[in-house]
């Protein structure tokens, strides 16, 4: 019993000190009755949940903070993106290879292995479109497939270029992190819309006759072009942040910030990791305000313990 | 404030209806209700609290120690108890309109 006691009390190292100290004897001794009631296994799943949820109240990812809540309408938005990500690399990049001249197929038709990884994608949103309600487990499928794929891929294949693989995952992030709250089937499309006009906005935001935009193919000279065109993009991304920030609609615009987040980081991780390649001085500035951003919204989702007068007021012993 | 209800949800709200309950207590109220269908895991449980309590459809009234043990009760707030009539009522609803259409096909009479 002791042991078990021991046990449930290291759980709430989880929590933030705030809440174990509100709610962390309350917790503890419902983990002790659930022991005491049930079968070992079942008692475990109990301390997993425990544990799990420690963690997403430390890192505010509950559905009641501005965090939790931007992640929440980022998340199917996240997803659709990838979708049609996946979708342009695959007409702009993979189908050119099959009858170019200058590139030889690796897998099957393809350079790489990367339109296997487009179709998860794809088929991804079709689930999601139809059971909204598994998008954690969708997104999860996804970017562990898009992971091991790369990796086996790195031995086998030619593997598809890293830093397009690494915006792929990063678009699934919203919906594995977010808080599990229900979602409703006519949330899908809104959503899916919105994922849509993002893409839309930031592949024509820096189109041009010379170049058919923002995600030119990463086996060509795309690469260059989304550190090279990243900086409208920020100012586009930003501007828009700012727009919802002032509106009042924050979860928007953290929802904004992190749907963002792989273009803001890209745009200087990849020139930084390539000696001859400059980074754009706005492009810093963008990551620098990106940061702040994304530090305000963490901070504010912190925990924070309920005010004393709400506690006082419902305490059983003043009747 | 909650527009749409899953069912894990609606059996903690339907198990605080009958009165105030703490955490284990309303975990057995769930299986209860559901006939062992649902059971809800200890962090799920303070899961559900915490976005029903920042809802304002529960609250804590107050708390007490047995055996050693801190127990906090909650019970629905007059905007739970509204919230809880109008899903039981929608639920009751599309049940009825189930059933009479069951008449016509089955043994449902």
């Amino acid at each position: 019993m002791t042991h078990n006691l021991d046990r449930s009390r290291n759980l709430l190292r989880f929590y933030p000190k705030a809440y174990r100290e509100e709610r962390g004897e309350e917790i503890v001794a419902t983990l002790q009755d659930a022991a005491e009631a049930r079968v070992p296994r079942a008692s475990l799943s109990d301390q997993i949940s425990v544990a799990l949820y420690g963690v997403r109240v430390r890192l505010g990812l509950t559905s009641e903070t501005m965090f939790g809540k931007s992640l929440d309408i980022a998340a199917i938005p996240g997803l659709v993106m990838g979708a049609f990500f996946g979708m342009y690399l695959l007409i702009s990049g993979d189908l050119p290879v099959v009858n170019s001249k200058f590139f030889y197929p690796d897998f099957g038709p393809f350079l790489t292995v990367g339109p296997l990884f487009y179709l998860v994608w794809i088929l991804g949103v079709v689930v999601v479109f139809e059971w909204p309600q598994s998008r954690r487990r969708v997104a999860g499928v996804c970017m562990t497939l898009t992971i091991v794929g790369e990796l086996l891929a790195k031995l086998v294949h030619r593997n598809p270029n890293i830093w397009e693989i690494a915006i792929l995952v990063s678009l699934g992030l919203p919906s594995l992190l977010a808080p599990d709250v229900y979602v409703s089937r006519r949330r899908v499309l809104p959503s899916a819309c919105v994922g849509l006009a993002t893409f839309a906005t930031l592949f024509f935001v820096s189109g041009s006759s010379v170049n058919p935009g923002f995600f030119n193919s990463f086996y060509w000279s795309g690469t260059y072009e989304i550190a090279r065109r990243q900086p409208y993009v920020d100012v586009v991304l930003l501007a828009l942040f700012a727009l919802l920030w002032i509106t009042k609609r924050r979860e928007a615009a953290g929802a904004t910030l992190i749907l963002a987040s792989p273009w803001i980081i890209v745009g200087v991780a990849y020139p930084v990791s390539l000696k001859y390649l400059s980074v754009d001085a706005l492009n810093v500035v963008a990551l620098i305000a990106w940061a702040a951003g994304m530090t305000l919204i963490v901070t504010t989702s912190r925990y924070r313990p309920r005010p004393p007068a709400s506690i006082e007021l419902s305490a059983l012993n003043t009747g | 404030m909650i527009k749409e209800m899953r069912e894990p949800t609606f059996l903690v709200l339907a198990t605080l209806a009958e009165g105030k309950r703490h955490g284990y207590a309303i975990i057995q109220g769930v299986a209860a209700l559901s006939e062992g269908e649902v059971v809800i895991r200890a962090g799920t449980l303070y899961a559900m609290l915490d976005r029903l309590t920042f809802d304002g459809v529960i609250e804590s009234v107050g708390e007490e120690i047995v055996d050693g043990r801190l127990r906090r009760y909650y019970e629905l707030t007059s905007e739970g108890t509204t919230l809880l009539g109008e899903e039981s009522k929608r639920r009751v609803k599309v049940s009825n309109i189930a059933l009479r259409r069951l008449r016509f096909v089955g043994d449902f009479a």
